[in-house]
C-alpha cells in the first residue's frame, strides 16, 4: 500500500513538473521555436555531408547511402528522445555549487527522481521531433530500405534501454560535481557519444565491449542494425537490458554516496 | 597594449583552469574520445573505398587539429566575446588601458590552453601517419598556419560583432559554424566537391582547415603552394574587414550601452 502511494506520488510529481515546464515553454514559445533551428541546421549540414561523401564512395561498413540516412534518422530520434527529459543532470553542477541543491533536499519529494525529471521539456521535444526530423524522413527512400519488421519489438526494447542508458550515464558524470565541483567536460562526453553515426558493423569486438561497458555509445547503431536485419535482435536486446540493470544500480549507489558527500560538505 | 601583457592575461586564465585537475582529465578524455570516433569513421571510409587525390586519415587528423587551432569548437571565442558584450563586461575592458580584443584573445588562449595542446597533438599525429612527407611540404604547412590563424580569428571577431545588434546570437553563431565545417574542409576534404562547388577551395574559409591539410596529404603540391600564396593575400583583407566591422559595432555599443 505504501509502495503504491509512493508510485502515485511520483506520477503526480511527474505530471506537475510537465505541466509547470509546459507553461514556461509556452510563455516563451518563440524561444523554443528558434531553439529548434540549431538542431535543424546541424542535421541539414550533416545530410549534406553524407550526400557529398556518398558521391565519392559506394559504401561505409556495408551501409549504402540510404541506410546511412536511416542510421542518422535513428540517431536523431535517440538523441531527442533522451535530451528532452534529461536536462536535469546538466543543472547538477550549478545546483551543487550555488546551494540550490539544499532546496531540492528540503522538499518532500524523492530527490533522485526529482533531479532526473525536473527539467523535462515536452514542447521542445515535440518541436524537435517534428522539425529537424522531417528533412531526414523526406530524404530516405523508405521503399528501398530493407526493414525487418519482425525485429520491431526487440528494436523498441533496445531503443528504450539505450535512451535510459544515455540519461543514466549523463547523470553519473554529472555527479562528479559533488566531489570536484565541476562536471561540464565529463557531461560533454555523453553528447559526443549520443550524436555519433557510425554503423555497428564498424566497431570490432573489443570496441563493442569497451563502449558497452564504459560509455554507452552506439545505441542508435544497434537499433539501426537490428532493424535492417544486420544484427541479432535477441542477443542485443538481452545485452542492453543487462547493461541497463548495471547502470541503474550504479546510478542509485553513486547517488547515495553523493548525498553523503554533500551533507558532510555543507555541514 | 604590449603582447607581453596579452600573454600574462593568458597565463592568469590558464591557472584558473588548472585549479580543476579532474575537469582537465575529463577534457582530455572527451577530446580523445571525439577524435577516436572521427578516426574510426574515416578509417572505415578508407577501408571500404578508394579515395583518390589525398591520404584521408592524416587529412582528417590535421583538419580537426586546425579547426580547434584556428576557429575553435563552435566559434567559442566569438561566444565568449559576445557574452562579454551582452553582460556588460566589455565596459570593464573599455575603461582599462588595454586593447579589448587583445585582452579577449589572451583570456581565450589561457582558458583553452589544453585545446591548443590537443590541436598540436592532432596535427603531429596526422604528420606521423602521412606517407612521403618532405621538407617542402612541411615548410609550406608551417607557412599556411599563419593565414589560417588570422582568418579563424577574423571570423570569430566578425561573428561576435553581430552581438552589438542582436541580443542573442547563439543560433547565428552555430548556424555559421555548421556551414563553415562544410565549406572549410573541416568535415570532409573540399576535393570531394566537383563542378561549380570546386570554387570552395579558393575561398578564404578553405584556409582554416583544407589548405593546411591538403598541403601535407594532397597529391598536387603545386596547386597547394598557390593556395598558400592566396591565403597570404586573403588573410590581411579578411582581418581588416573584421576589425572595421568590430569598430562599427563598438560605435553601436557606445550609443546604446553607456
Amino acid at each position: 500500500m505504501v509502495r503504491l502511494a509512493y508510485r502515485f506520488q511520483r506520477t503526480r510529481l511527474l505530471l506537475q513538473i510537465i505541466r509547470c515546464n509546459w507553461q514556461q515553454e509556452v510563455a516563451y514559445f518563440g524561444n523554443v521555436l528558434i531553439g529548434a533551428i540549431t538542431p535543424a541546421m546541424y542535421i541539414l549540414s550533416f545530410l549534406l555531408f553524407v550526400s557529398v561523401l556518398f558521391r565519392n564512395i559506394t559504401s561505409l561498413a556495408g551501409y549504402t547511402r540510404n541506410e546511412m540516412f536511416f542510421l542518422i534518422f535513428v540517431g536523431q530520434i535517440s538523441f531527442y528522445a533522451y535530451s528532452f527529459w534529461s536536462d536535469g543532470a546538466d543543472y547538477m553542477e550549478t545546483y551543487v555549487n550555488n546551494g540550490m541543491f539544499d532546496y531540492v533536499l528540503t522538499k518532500p519529494v524523492p530527490s533522485l527522481f526529482y533531479m532526473t525529471i525536473h527539467r523535462i521539456k515536452l514542447l521542445e521535444g515535440i518541436i524537435n521531433f517534428v522539425g529537424p526530423l522531417t528533412p531526414t524522413w523526406l530524404i530516405i527512400d523508405w521503399r528501398a530500405l530493407p526493414l525487418h519488421m519482425e525485429n520491431l519489438w526487440w528494436t523498441v526494447v533496445i531503443f528504450l534501454c539505450g535512451v535510459i542508458l544515455y540519461e543514466q550515464f549523463q547523470f553519473l558524470t554529472s555527479m562528479i560535481s559533488f566531489w570536484t565541483g565541476r562536471s561540464k567536460q565529463a557531461n560533454l562526453i555523453v553528447y559526443a557519444a549520443s550524436s555519433q553515426s557510425i554503423p555497428l558493423e564498424g566497431f570490432n569486438t573489443s570496441l563493442r565491449r569497451l563502449f558497452l561497458g564504459a560509455v554507452p555509445v552506439f545505441v542508435s547503431s544497434v537499433v539501426a542494425s537490428v532493424m535492417l536485419g544486420k544484427a541479432e535482435p535477441m542477443f542485443w536486446g538481452v545485452t542492453m537490458l543487462g547493461v541497463l540493470a548495471v547502470f541503474s544500480f550504479l546510478k542509485k549507489y553513486v547517488w547515495s554516496l553523493a548525498l553523503k558527500r554533500y551533507s558532510s560538505a555543507s555541514s | 597594449m604590449p603582447l607581453s601583457i596579452m600573454f600574462r592575461i593568458a597565463r592568469f586564465y590558464s591557472s584558473e583552469f588548472l585549479t580543476y585537475p579532474l575537469e582537465t582529465l575529463a577534457l582530455i578524455m572527451r577530446r580523445v574520445f571525439t577524435v577516436g570516433l572521427l578516426l574510426l569513421f574515416w578509417h572505415l571510409v578508407a577501408r571500404d573505398n578508394a579515395i583518390r587525390g589525398l591520404q584521408i586519415v592524416p587529412y582528417i587528423l590535421i583538419a580537426s587539429g586546425m579547426q580547434f587551432l584556428s576557429v575553435g569548437q563552435n566559434f567559442r571565442q566569438a561566444h565568449e566575446i559576445s557574452e562579454d558584450i551582452k553582460q556588460g563586461w566589455l565596459n570593464n575592458l573599455l575603461i582599462r588601458p588595454v586593447n579589448e580584443l587583445r585582452y579577449e584573445l589572451g583570456a581565450y588562449m589561457g582558458k583553452n590552453i589544453f585545446e591548443y595542446v590537443f590541436s598540436a597533438i592532432n596535427i603531429l599525429a596526422g604528420l606521423w601517419f602521412v606517407h612521403g612527407l618532405d621538407m617542402v611540404r612541411l615548410g609550406l604547412f608551417v607557412a599556411s598556419i599563419i593565414p589560417a590563424l588570422m582568418i579563424g580569428y577574423a571570423l570569430n571577431i566578425a561573428v561576435a560583432t553581430v552581438a552589438f545588434w542582436l541580443i542573442e546570437i547563439t543560433y547565428f553563431r552555430l548556424l555559421t559554424y555548421f556551414m563553415l565545417r562544410i565549406i572549410s574542409g573541416m568535415f570532409l576534404p573540399l576535393t570531394f566537391f566537383s563542378g561549380f562547388w570546386a570554387v570552395l577551395r579558393y575561398l578564404p574559409f578553405a584556409q582554416v582547415a583544407f589548405v593546411p591539410s591538403y598541403i601535407i596529404t594532397g597529391d598536387d603540391l603545386g596547386k597547394a603552394a598557390w593556395l598558400v600564396v592566396g591565403g597570404f593575400v586573403q588573410a590581411p583583407i579578411i582581418l581588416l574587414l573584421a576589425k572595421l566591422f568590430w569598430e562599427r559595432g563598438m560605435r553601436q555599443y557606445g550609443a546604446v550601452g553607456i
